[in-house]
C-alpha cells in the first residue's frame, strides 16, 4: 500500500549526519520505499530506486528527508536555539511495529509503574490524574499539558519520588516529544524526543534525542538511560497485536488515561491517516 | 471414545505442564494467537492473546492468585476474563463490557484443549491416564495427524479426530497418545504423553525422530 497524502507530506530523520560515512551509499527504507543516502562533503545526498534525487535538510541533530516535491515544511523546536542546553541523540533502533504504536506509547504515562518499574515509576503508586488534551489548530499539532506523574528516580541527584509534571507535544505523526520539569532550573523544561522513520507500515526506526540543562550526567549515562528505557518500551511494542495501530474507536478500550491516545488516533483519523494502520476487519 | 478435533472444535494446546501454576504461555494455533495461564486455583484458562485495552499479549501477563495483570498497564482481569481493576484509576469500578476474550479450554489426556467459544462441540474425553512426555517443533506445516503417521515406526490404533490420535510405536511398552498443534506458516507442534515413565525416554527419542523425518526434504 503506498502511503496516504498527509503521511507521504511529511519530512522524516533518516540518521544523524555522522551516521553516513563519506563516500559510503546507505540503502535505507522510507514510507515502503527504497532510497539510498550517501554523503558529500557537508551534504548527504538522498536518492530514490529510480535515481531522482530527494530533499534533504540537517537539523535538530538529524539528517532529514522527504518523498514529497512540496513537503510540508518542519516543524519548529525554539528550543534548540536555546543557550546552555545540551543535545544528545541515541542513534538508530529498529522496531517491529507501526510507528504510530511507538509514538502513543511514548505520549503514555500508565505504563511507568510496569514497563519503568522503579525508573519512571513503580507499582504503588500507578495513578494517572486528569490532564488537559488540546489541539493546536493552527500549527494542526496535538499538547498534552498538566501531566502529572509519581516518579521514584526524578533526577540522578534526588533521593525519594516526588510528583514530576510533563508536556508532550505532538507535531507530526511520526514524532513526539516530552517536556519535563528540569530538576536543576526553575521554571525550565528538559526536552525527550522521538523522531520515527517509518520504513514499513508495521515496522519503523526510533531515533531519539535528549536536550537538557544537565552539568552532572555525562554524555554516555544519559544515552544508557534513554537507551535502556526504550528498549523496555520496545519489548512491549512488538507484542501489541495487531503491529499497525487500531484507531477504529470501537477495536481497543481506552480509558481517562488515554486521553492523548484517544487525541492522537482522532487526529490521524482527521488527517486521512490510513497507511500504519489497522483496518477493523483485520480484527477477527 | 473417539472425540472429533476439528479446526472448527477443539484443538491441542499444548501439554498440560506447559502452563505451570501461576505462568502465563502462548499458543498459536493456525492464526488464532492464545494465552494459556493457570492460576493457584489449578484451573487453566485460554484467552486471546490480546489485551483489551491497547493489544499487549496476555502471554506476557503476570498471574496472581486467580487473575491475570497484563504487563502493558497493569490491567487485571479475574478467572472468567472480567477486568476487576484499572491501576491508573483506583477508584474506578471497571465497566462490565471489558473483558478478555476467553476460549474453551479443557484439559484431558496430559494436553491442553481449546476451542473458540463459539464452538458447540463437546470437548474431548481422553480415558486412562496420561504422563506428558515432550513437544517438540516442526518446521513444515502439517493438515492433520495422517501425515504424521506416514513417517515414523508408528501405528494408529485409535483415531482421534483429524489432530490426534493413540499409537503404537515399536519398542514402547504403552501407547502412546500424540497430538499435532497446527500453527501455519509457522509450522506445527507434536505433542506426546505415554502411559507411564518407563516410556518417557524412547518416546522422547522417538518424538525427535518423528521430526527429522517430517524436516527431511522430500525426495524428488
Ligand atoms: S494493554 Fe493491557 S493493560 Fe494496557
Ligand atoms: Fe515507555
Amino acid at each position: 500500500m503506498s502511503p496516504d497524502d498527509f503521511t507521504a507530506s511529511h519530512w522524516y530523520a533518516i540518521g544523524r549526519f555522522a551516521d553516513f560515512p563519506e563516500g559510503l551509499s546507505r540503502p535505507l527504507r522510507l514510507l515502503s520505499q527504497d532510497i539510498v543516502a550517501v554523503r558529500q562533503g557537508k551534504d548527504v545526498k538522498v536518492t530514490r530506486a529510480d535515481g531522482r534525487p530527494c530533499m534533504v535538510q540537517a537539523r535538530y541533530g538529524h539528517v532529514w528527508t522527504t518523498l514529497m516535491d512540496k513537503p510540508r515544511a518542519l516543524y519548529d523546536m525554539p528550543e534548540f536555539l536555546e543557550e546552555g542546553r545540551r543535545l544528545v541523540t541515541a542513534g538508530a533502533i529498529g522496531v517491529l511495529c507501526s510507528g504510530l504504536r511507538a509514538v502513543e506509547n511514548f505520549l503514555d504515562m500508565a505504563h511507568f509503574p510496569f514497563v519503568h518499574t522503579g525508573i519512571l515509576g513503580i507499582e504503588e503508586h500507578p495513578e494517572v490524574e486528569k490532564y488537559d488534551v488540546s489541539m493546536d489548530a493552527e500549527r494542526d499539532e496535538i499538547w498534552a499539558t498538566k501531566c502529572c506523574f509519581f516518579q521514584p528516580m526524578a533526577a540522578a541527584t534526588a533521593t525519594g519520588g516526588q510528583i514530576t509534571e510533563y508536556k508532550y507535544r505532538v507535531p507530526h505523526p511520526y514524532s513526539t516529544i516530552l517536556y519535563k520539569t528540569c530538576p536543576i532550573r526553575e521554571g525550565a523544561w528538559d526536552l525527550i524526543g522521538l523522531f520515527i522513520q517509518p520504513t514499513e507500515e508495521d515496522a519503523c526506526i526510533a531515533h531519539s534525542f535528549v536536550l537538557v540543562f544537565d552539568e552532572s550526567n555525562s554524555d554516555t549515562s544519559l544515552l544508557h538511560f534513554q537507551q535502556n528505557i526504550f528498549l523496555q518500551d520496545r519489548m512491549i511494542l512488538e507484542n501489541q497485536v495487531p503491529r499497525k495501530l487500531p484507531i477504529d474507536p470501537r477495536w481497543e478500550m481506552p480509558t481517562r488515561a488515554d486521553a492523548s491516545s484517544i487525541a492522537y488516533r482522532r487526529w490521524l483519523k482527521a488527517n486521512g491517516v490510513v497507511w500504519g494502520t489497522a483496518k477493523l476487519a483485520e480484527a477477527a | 471414545m473417539d472425540s472429533v478435533v476439528s479446526f472448527a472444535g477443539w484443538m491441542p494446546a499444548g501439554l498440560q505442564n506447559a502452563a505451570e501454576t501461576g505462568t502465563s504461555v502462548r499458543a498459536v494455533i493456525f492464526e488464532d494467537d492464545i494465552a494459556i495461564w493457570r492460576g493457584q486455583d489449578g484451573l487453566a484458562r485460554a484467552w486471546q492473546n490480546r489485551c483489551p485495552h491497547r493489544g499487549m499479549r496476555l502471554s506476557y501477563g503476570i498471574v496472581r492468585e486467580n487473575r491475570l495483570t497484563c504487563l502493558y498497564h497493569g490491567w487485571t482481569y479475574d478467572g472468567t476474563g472480567g477486568c476487576a481493576h484499572i491501576p491508573a484509576h483506583p477508584d474506578l469500578v471497571p465497566p462490565k463490557s471489558i473483558r478478555a476474550k476467553a476460549y474453551g479450554c479443557v484439559e484431558t489426556g496430559g494436553m491442553i484443549w481449546v476451542a473458540r467459544s463459539e464452538s458447540s462441540e463437546p470437548p474431548p474425553q481422553i480415558s486412562g491416564t496420561w504422563m506428558p512426555c515432550r513437544t517438540m517443533q516442526v518446521n513444515r506445516s502439517l493438515t492433520g495427524l495422517a501425515e504424521v503417521l506416514g513417517t515414523g515406526k508408528a501405528n494408529l490404533a485409535l483415531a482421534m479426530g483429524a489432530w490426534a490420535g493413540q499409537l503404537r510405536v515399536a519398542g514402547l511398552q504403552g501407547a502412546v497418545l500424540l497430538a499435532v498443534q497446527p500453527m501455519g506458516a509457522r509450522g506445527a507442534m507434536l505433542h506426546a504423553c505415554v502411559t507411564g515413565p518407563e516410556d518417557l525416554t524412547r518416546a522422547s527419542d522417538w518424538i525427535e525422530s518423528l521430526r527429522g523425518h517430517l524436516e527431511r526434504p522430500i525426495a524428488a
